[in-house]
């Protein structure tokens, strides 16, 4: 007969794993309970998640703040639109594309920032932000962008052969790619690559003499961080069927960096949270005034940064660890 | 001699690392005294806590029979102590007429500041000839002078010493030990100096504490020291 | 050649609006080591209550002391509640809660005011005194210049003055003075929060008044700032009129005017890779 406690530690491992397919099921759901405007709601959840990931990956576990992360969201969003709108690429490749065609520019980007001191960075990304609906306006890229008034994206073909409509049809696809992204960080989080990353956001100079090629990583960091915003942003324009240089303004920027500080710049499943937030909260807030969400958002940057460093995830992987370790306790006095 | 500084069972902390351990000592009002000791021992530390500077401390310490443990650093030094910390602590970007006005930031007369400038000058004749200079390009034997004369602008009436040969050649270090024996009998400024240089200081001091792990060892006139075997062995060099 | 004057020192007017902010950002900069990226939104705050106080009727002269006053007070309370509540030891949580702070001030302008744009006065109308700058480019001009002077006097010769430069450069120095170094940090912070208000007041009768007034405004501001070197508050206001004048001419001449900020922005960033100091500061080094 097997021991009484035995499966307990294993439960307690996996919990995390579980708690993922859970969202994944959730997730998964939401597609057919939610229609319409919820539905296009939570799609953009998953737009921000994703976005939100990409910017915890640089400024969060890497250390290099940025303040400029809808640059990226820009270029997903454009080139997605161009694609589709100009070279008649269906959406699900025109996304990937954009996103490679943003992890190229963030790799261009992370080289120069590896020399950069924190400010020095934080400075270039806080004006790359507010410059971006200047440089999607001009005169030399109107052809292909539509100048000041953007672009529209064609109707998206919807996956009729497995029942989806439209929305839904953007909606899966959003999850899919929520799904990879996700479940592809936390691997590399979990192994080498994430004990690299924290040496190295803790104290670079050390982690150097130890034989981790900082260079490498933080650019290579830049790049990850940039592919998943950009690809966030292609499918966000595709979910909004349109692209406009005002869509992009410094105030996006604000918003990805709420919800990372809101979620907790050091966790996967704080992007999450954040998305949440960001996306959801205005609904509520608005009903009070347009600028309560914003208001909302700089005091909670305010807070955020002076009490709980580690967000709302923090809270929760604190309770993760309080319940591990119950579960834990409990087998033992079985 | 009446107690002027009186430092009774302190203990401070760095962070979370302790480094006195019931520290007890005093200052007689006009008197040399010298804190004697190796590195790391808590000498700079001692000075740091008299002042609240960069430490958290308990105990007592009373300047003048009144408690300034964690009084804010301006405000105790309003009171009239001057630190002269073991960096100098020179405003380098300055000249050096502007640093010796600065060391008189908490008056306010105007006469009397440039009386006493007048002094540091006449006590430190190279510091008049440099008085435009910027502080940051003088010698390490002038920044000394200055970070004294910038101390004796506030009229102190207990001057810290943080390790003032330290670096500097035997000459200049025999003219700034004059200079402060000078100012102490002429003005009547207690001083409490901490050295490495056992000798030198014993030279000029009335009283001497031996500080090991952040607390007093010994304790005594420099005479009864000299003759202290210890003392003799591994701070006079047998 | 008359063209091309024209766009000389009409780069030069506003270069001394870039220079005034840049002027502030360096005070704050030197003395608490924060980029303060709420500064801008702080000047336009301030705008917009001297738009207030001349709109109740009040002089235009008096409506710019009174406002000057309040963003002094503004500033210093700033640095009081907010910036001494965090430990130095975290950069990156005060650049967060400026972030903050810039947005908070933004929205509640936006709701009180709404955002639509507003005519600001000016006295620096009709006919101008000089040739080859409007009444309005002269008027912004001279006042930045005399408000830029006025601060420089005030370091250079005056007690406080020089009180608040030894804070910034060796605050334990400065407490071994007797300064009281947090009372010189709130004073630089008032100090900045005045200039800046003075840039502000001087940008809305040129780009009219609206809550992101000054967004563009404060990167020509980084700019030159960093052009002059971050470090040094001359070196700054140097910059800040260069960018004046070479936004302008790029932007009259090469890329036309809908792309000056990305101007900007591409010498920010040549600047940073390149020669972070400027051109008269000095390198911020991490020491091991």
């Amino acid at each position: 007969m097997a021991m009484p406690g035995s499966g307990a530690p294993l439960l307690a491992a996996k919990l995390p794993l579980i708690a993922f397919a859970c969202c994944v099921i959730a997730g998964i759901a939401v597609m057919f309970i939610a229609s319409g405007y919820l539905l296009l709601q939570c799609t953009q959840v998953l737009v921000f998640a994703i976005a939100i990931l990409g910017l915890n990956i640089l400024s969060g576990y890497n250390g290099q703040v940025s303040l400029g992360h809808g640059a990226f969201f820009a270029i997903g969003g454009y080139v997605t639109a161009v694609l589709i709108a100009k070279v008649s690429v269906p959406f699900w490749a025109a996304v990937p594309v954009a996103g490679v065609a943003s992890l190229v520019i963030g790799l261009l980007i992370g080289l120069p920032a590896l020399r950069l001191e924190m400010l020095y960075l934080a400075l270039a990304t806080f004006s790359l932000a507010v410059a971006v609906p200047q440089l999607l306006k001009n005169k030399f890229v109107e052809g292909w962008t539509g100048g000041v008034n953007g672009l529209q994206i064609p109707g998206v073909q919807p996956w009729a052969v497995i029942g989806l409509d439209r929305d839904q049809t953007i909606y899966l696809y959003a999850l899919t790619a929520a799904v990879i992204v996700f479940a592809m960080t936390i691997g590399l989080l979990r192994g080498r690559v994430g004990r690299a990353l924290i040496a190295i956001r803790d104290h670079a100079l050390a982690a150097e003499t130890m034989g981790v090629d900082v260079r490498r990583f933080k650019t290579a960091a830049f790049g990850v961080s940039a592919l998943f915003t950009g690809i966030a942003g292609g499918i966000g324009a595709v979910a909004t069927s349109f692209v406009s240089p005002d869509t992009y303004s410094f105030f996006l920027s604000i918003t990805l960096l709420v919800g990372a500080v809101i979620g907790g710049l050091r966790s996967v499943s704080g992007a999450l949270f954040g998305a949440a937030f960001v996306v959801l909260m205005p609904n509520y807030a608005e009903q009070i005034s347009q600028a309560a969400p914003w208001a909302i958002y700089g005091l909670f940057l305010i807070g955020f940064a002076f009490f709980m460093p580690n967000g709302l995830a923090g809270v929760m992987h604190s309770v993760h660890a309080r319940v591990k370790a119950s579960i834990r306790r409990g087998a033992r006095t079985a | 001699m009446s107690v002027q500084l009186e430092l009774s069972n302190v203990d401070a902390w760095y962070g979370k690392t302790q480094v006195l351990h019931g520290m007890s000592l005093r200052v007689g009002d006009g008197g040399v005294t010298a804190l004697l000791g190796a590195n790391g021992t808590g000498k700079t530390t001692t000075l740091r806590t008299i002042c609240n500077l960069m430490v958290r401390s308990t105990g007592t310490i009373s300047f003048l029979g009144e408690s300034i443990q964690s009084k804010p650093t301006n405000e105790i030094v309003r009171r009239g102590i001057a630190h002269v910390p073991d960096n100098r602590g020179t405003f380098v970007q300055q000249s050096v007429e502007e640093n010796l006005v600065l060391g008189a930031y908490s008056r306010r007369d105007r006469d009397g500041i440039a009386a006493d400038i007048d002094r540091v000058y006449s006590l430190f004749p190279k510091l008049r000839d440099r008085r435009r200079q910027q502080a940051g390009t003088l010698s390490g034997g002038e920044q000394q002078m200055l970070a004294i004369g910038r101390a004796m602008m506030l009229r102190p009436k207990l001057l810290l010493l943080d390790e003032p040969s330290f670096g500097l050649a035997p000459l200049i270090v025999r003219g700034i030990f004059t200079t402060l024996a000078q100012i102490n009998k002429e003005e009547g400024v207690s001083v409490l100096l901490v050295e490495q240089n056992a000798n030198l200081a014993l030279e000029i001091a009335d009283y001497a504490y031996l500080v090991e792990s952040g607390h007093v060892a010994l304790e005594g006139q420099p005479g009864d020291l000299r003759q202290d075997e210890t003392i003799r062995r591994v701070y006079l060099g047998g | 050649m008359e063209g091309f004057l024209q766009q000389l020192f009409a780069g030069l007017a506003m270069g001394g609006i870039y220079a005034c902010m840049a002027l502030a950002l360096v005070i704050i900069y030197q003395a608490t080591h924060v980029v303060n990226f709420a500064q801008g939104e702080m000047a336009m705050l301030s705008t917009y209550l001297a738009w207030g106080l001349i709109g109740t009727g009040l002089p235009y002269w008096a409506a710019m002391i009174l406002t000057l006053v309040a963003s002094f007070a503004f500033g210093a309370l700033v640095e009081f509640l907010v910036i001494r509540r965090f430990p130095k030891e975290s950069p990156l949580a005060v650049v967060i809660a400026m972030v903050g702070l810039l947005v908070i001030i933004n929205s509640i302008v936006g709701w009180v005011f709404t955002y639509d744009t507003k005519d600001f006065y000016t006295p620096f109308s009709g006919k101008s005194p000089v040739p080859m700058l409007s009444s309005l480019e002269f008027g912004a001009l001279v006042v930045t210049l005399v408000v830029m002077g006025l601060v420089f006097l005030f370091f250079r010769f005056t007690r406080i003055g020089l009180g608040m430069r030894a804070a910034a450069a060796n605050p334990v120095s400065a407490n071994l003075v007797g300064i009281s170094v947090g009372g010189m940090l709130s004073l630089g912070w008032g100090l900045a929060a005045s200039v800046g208000a003075v840039a502000g007041v001087m940008t809305a009768p040129f780009v009219y008044l609206d809550p992101n007034m000054m967004l563009s405004i404060i990167i020509y501001a980084f700019a030159g700032a960093l052009l002059g070197g971050i470090t040094n508050p001359w070196g700054a206001v140097l910059g800040g009129f260069l960018v004046g004048i070479f936004e302008n001419l790029v932007g009259a001449y090469v890329v036309g005017s809908e792309l000056k900020l990305s101007v900007a922005l591409a010498l920010i960033v040549a600047i940073v890779t390149m020669k972070p100091e400027g051109l008269f500061g000095q390198r911020i080094v991490n020491r091991v």
